[in-house]
């Protein structure tokens, strides 16, 4: 995965806490996806305007005590939407 | 899996409501591939969200895949008809600086105004029922607002609603249907003009605008048209449309006329009867419309399944007998929801009557088709 791309997420796509769960969905489409908090804030950082490198610098910076994970849980997390066609690298 | 689903054909629950559905829920099987055809099953029938609103209610320990396929389920239908909210507000605006009067009726009513929630009331599109005078003006309203034709989906110039328009917001396709008549043109049903309805119109909030819809009275009576006297052709039964009656006689019991409704259609009543042994109507409401519920009828639950829902060339002729059964000897349970009858000689007289009438028409109806070699009428 090239970590100097993008994410853009596909158009329509929401992201709503239910039951204590936060679900990206989309109102016309099937696919959902559910994510824990670090999820969710991974998912507000990707706003089409900062690389996988900045969101994880930026998770870094404020959460210096989990610095080894983070990068994989990103890249996880980036893997999985792109597997579901939430998101696309550009 | 089908009492599971009638018992939360409904809005609000009740103690008695949440015990019968705690005990078919114990019955049921816990596995997930049980609760996806469930929840599946509760998609087909329009009841998806209701059905996670009540178990919500007792805190019954859903599956994980399955709690997740109903949270989604009320998420899309949340968001679906908030859009559908916002576009509706658009145009009754934009025809009010008109002078174009617009009532909202059927799914955009009913969500609205009977259920607690929006994502509460699965709708396809939203219907607007206007004068017939006005409608080519609110079309045109509303390809200025950005609509246009769906251009798969023409209809002809005398239906009872123009072509369905079309607009994507937010991602989501929002069709409007303009009505000048509320139900299709078909010898079954009345003739449902705007001007029917409207000075007996009441107001309703939709996300705190006042907008107009029909009458608690004409609500109901076309809920019950449309979702249990339709031509036997039309769209198959949906617990949605028990939904919305069991919902509206239970928000609204104490503002019904209930004397004028027995006036205008005792067979509505009769009919509301039914529904009580999908789902019980508390013993308030039962006092109010002072139904009859001396014996619960066979079959409860169980549609009419028969001749010409079901085509004979898609019946394989080793199930013709069977096509013949259903289609001359429908449950018990549907023959008094349809005809509108009681137990006894009403029982009896729409089962040799009423129904071997209904169908020997249709034959009739389709015997004209073929040999006018034409399609026949009524496919609504």
């Amino acid at each position: 995965m090239d970590i100097q791309k993008k994410v853009v997420f596909e158009p329509g796509y929401l992201l709503e806490k239910i039951d204590d769960e936060i679900t990206v969905y989309h109102p016309t489409l099937a696919t959902s996806l559910y994510l824990n908090e670090t999820g969710a804030l991974i998912w507000e950082l990707c706003d089409g305007e900062r690389s996988i490198s900045e969101v994880i610098d930026i998770l870094v910076e404020n959460y210096p005590e989990n610095s080894p994970q983070i990068a994989d849980d990103v890249r996880a997390l980036i893997r999985r939407l792109l597997e579901k066609n939430i998101a696309v690298l550009r | 899996m089908e009492k599971i689903l009638a018992l939360c054909a409904r809005n609000s629950g009740h103690e008695l409501m949440y015990e019968q559905l705690k005990t078919a829920l114990s019955l049921y099987p816990s596995d997930e591939h049980s609760w996806t055809r469930l929840i599946h099953k509760a998609e087909q029938h329009g009841v998806a969200s209701l059905l996670y609103r009540h178990l919500r209610h007792i805190d019954f320990p859903v599956p994980v895949s399955g709690r997740r396929m109903l949270q989604s389920l009320y998420l899309r239908n949340r968001r679906s008809n908030k859009c559908r909210n916002n576009a509706v507000l658009e145009i009754v605006s934009a025809c009010g600086r008109e002078g174009i009067d617009v009532m909202l009726v059927k799914g955009i009513a009913l969500c609205n105004s009977v259920y607690d929630e929006v994502a509460l009331r699965p709708m396809r599109d939203v219907d607007l029922l206007i004068r017939k005078a006005d409608i080519f003006r609110a079309e045109e309203i509303l390809i200025d607002l950005g609509y246009s034709s769906v251009t798969d989906h023409a209809v002809p110039d005398d239906y009872y609603h123009l072509t369905p328009l079309e607009k994507i917001i937010d991602g989501l396709p929002v069709g409007i249907e303009l009505h000048h008549n509320l139900l299709p043109f078909h010898p079954q049903y009345p003739l449902w003009p705007f001007e029917k309805s409207f000075q007996t119109s009441r107001q309703i909030m939709v996300d705190g605008t006042p907008v107009h819809t029909l009458s608690l009275e004409d609500t109901l009576y076309y809920a019950y048209l449309h979702g249990f006297q339709a031509p036997l052709t039309y769209e198959p039964y949906r617990l949605m449309h028990v939904a919305d009656i069991v919902s509206l006689i239970e928000k609204y019991s104490k503002q019904l006329d209930w004397p004028g409704i027995r006036k205008e259609s005792a067979t509505l009543l009769t009919s509301i009867a039914c529904f009580h042994f999908l789902t019980p109507l508390p013993s308030a409401v039962r006092r109010k419309a002072d139904f009859d519920f001396s014996r619960k009828p066979w079959g409860v639950g169980r549609p009419f399944t028969g001749w010409p829902l079901r085509k004979i060339r898609d019946t394989d002729w080793r199930n013709m007998f069977d096509l013949l059964v259903e289609t001359l000897l429908p449950p018990q349970w549907w023959l008094q929801l349809y005809y509108g009858c009681q137990q006894g000689a009403d029982y009896w007289k729409a089962r040799c009557l009423y129904h071997p009438r209904t169908i020997w028409r249709w034959i009739k109806v389709y015997s004209a088709a073929c040999f006018k070699n034409r399609k026949p009428p009524a496919t609504g």
